[in-house]
């Protein structure tokens, strides 16, 4: 069975807070990565980390989730590592390659940026219901509104694509398993054969994606819906837990800010 | 009631009408199954109830409400709930409980109604249990019940079920036709579409259509005792009527004009005591 994202409520602390605040906190703590250095970096790590721990989340899966983009990382770090200038610390013999001390902590630090940063992202979808992410965003969104951007459509929009994702992952696998009954070279021939069959799996999906999509859009109207406001089932709820959550991340804001003002030079 | 006048209705690009000359009264609380061969016009006629589509000509009201006025179409959505025959494309929320409350969220209800409701109406069908769960995880059984549930809670007074027991195996099958026979027992109007003659017989009515015009408007017994008139479908009998006759001709003495496992139970009953 196809599964969206990694949220499995195990109702922590973590789980039970409103996705407003968790929502905000991811943001918070992304910029501070953009800007820490030295301790900072430390301070930071620890904080992700305790929260994973707070959340009762398995290592294992974060490890699974971030796996994808280590290469990324990887790539991000050794780029900075050879293009670098600085004091040279090492020479590779006959290549020309040379690694600076500046190249090896700025490889360091961007790499540590970019994985903190997808960490935050995960453990946002880890902690946090596609339905709850999707109401969250959509409370913080709402001064929009006096824009003139219909934030609640848009909020129904993603909350329909995000629905019907596993569906149409269930409907490409149906299309292709027929395909391949139908003798299709997709998973077995040449790649300029498998790319030529592709054509025979996206087109109709693309027409039973468009086809759902009518589908849908009668079933919604026949159920009562009509662009502009709604009501939802979820409540927002900002209660003990969310003050002491904001209070701590005020706290981590402070230290990083405090130690950045000190850190700058006075004019 | 239902009331629908002299209705013509021609999809864009078509070259025939989809409905035409359709004219009926469908009350509150009648069970009414619609049959007739596919692309006859059976789904267009239930998506006029809804509002979903206007006829171009004639008029379909609600209670007194007409479709055609959109100021009604809220109301008359309130109504009438549809149950379209892929419940994929039925269920818009991202869990159970959610798509549930998808309808009252658009009558603009307090959180608090909707959570009460939605509590309420997953209890009574024994879904508490899904609640949190995402559709692409339910069986076409659940499924269908949930997109049920999502209809329900609005409490409308009539449903149209196009054929509801489609992709579903035996148990499916028996679980939905024994909640929409509850439901005609507490008084909602059921219009269901169908192709399978067992499912006709418990129907009060039975509506024939054919090439966008109604045919046939009487109760099952009535036309399949009638001499059948050359309109160009045939209505298929149902298994018990066809295996009674089936004996009738073997020689057994039963009556042929036997439409229900229940009539065909006290018929066999009767020759049997005769016979011992």
């Amino acid at each position: 069975m196809i599964t969206l994202g990694q949220y499995i409520n195990n109702n922590s602390f973590g789980h039970r807070l409103d996705a407003r605040v968790k929502i905000l906190a991811t943001v918070i703590l992304s910029l501070l990565i953009f800007q820490a250095r030295g301790w900072e970096i430390f301070l930071i790590s620890s904080f992700v980390f305790i929260v994973c721990f707070i959340c009762r989340l398995n290592f294992f899966s974060i490890w699974k989730a971030l796996q994808p983009l280590v290469w990324f990382a990887v790539l991000l770090f050794a780029l900075h590592l050879f293009f670098t200038d600085g004091t040279v610390l090492f020479t590779a013999p006959y290549l020309p390659v040379e690694i600076t001390a500046e190249g090896l902590s700025r490889g360091l630090i961007i790499a540590w940026q970019f994985i903190a940063l997808a960490l935050c992202g995960v453990l946002l979808t880890m902690v946090t219901s596609p339905s709850d992410l999707v109401h969250g965003l959509t409370y913080l969104l709402g001064p929009l509104k006096y824009l003139r951007v219909p934030v609640q459509d848009i909020a129904v929009m993603v909350s329909m694509s995000l629905r019907f994702v596993p569906t149409l992952l269930e409907e490409y696998d149906r299309i292709k398993q027929a395909q391949i009954a139908r003798g299709s070279a997709i998973e077995t021939g040449r790649p300029a054969r498998k790319i030529k069959s592709l054509a025979a799996l996206i087109i109709p999906l693309m027409v039973s994606a468009f086809r759902r999509a009518d589908d849908l859009t009668e079933a919604m109207e026949a159920r009562g819906y009509a662009r502009g406001p709604r009501t939802t089932l979820n409540q927002q709820h900002f209660g003990r837990e969310e003050v002491f959550a904001l209070l701590v991340l005020g706290v981590l804001l402070s230290l990083v800010l405090t130690s950045q003002f000190l850190r700058a030079p006075f004019p | 009631m239902i009331k629908i006048n002299n209705i013509f209705y021609q999809y864009e690009g078509s070259a025939a009408p989809a409905l035409s000359d359709i004219s009926m009264e469908i009350h509150e609380g009648e069970y009414v199954a619609l049959t007739g061969s596919n692309g006859c016009g059976k789904t267009t006629l239930i998506r006029q109830l809804n509002a979903l589509v206007r006829p171009d000509r004639g008029t379909v009201t609600i209670d007194g409400l007409d479709t055609a006025d959109p100021a009604n179409h809220k109301e008359i959505r309130r109504l009438v709930g549809m149950l379209f025959q892929n419940p994929d494309n039925q269920i818009v929320g991202m869990t159970v409980e959610e798509d549930i409350a998808f309808g009252p969220g658009n009558l603009n209800l307090p959180p608090q109604e909707i959570r009460r409701q939605v509590h309420d109406i997953l209890e009574s069908f024994g879904l508490q249990s899904l609640a949190g769960r995402a559709p692409h995880t339910l069986s076409g059984g659940e499924k269908r019940l949930v997109s049920l549930a999502g209809v329900l809670i609005m409490n409308p007074r009539y449903i149209a079920f196009d054929e509801p027991t489609a992709y579903l195996d035996a148990t499916g099958r028996r679980r939905v036709l024994a909640m929409m026979k509850q439901l005609h027992k507490k008084g909602i109007g059921i219009i269901h579409i169908t192709h399978d003659a067992a499912d006709m017989a418990d129907a009060d009515r039975l509506l024939i259509m054919n090439r966008g015009k109604l045919i046939r408007d009487g109760h099952l017994r009535d036309i399949l005792c009638a001499k059948q008139e050359n309109t160009g479908f045939t209505l298929p009998l149902p298994p018990i009527t066809e295996l009674i006759r089936h004996l009738n001709r073997q020689g057994w003495s039963l009556t042929p004009d036997i439409f229900t496992v229940e009539e065909a139970g006290r018929e066999i009953h009767r020759l049997l005591t005769r016979a011992r």
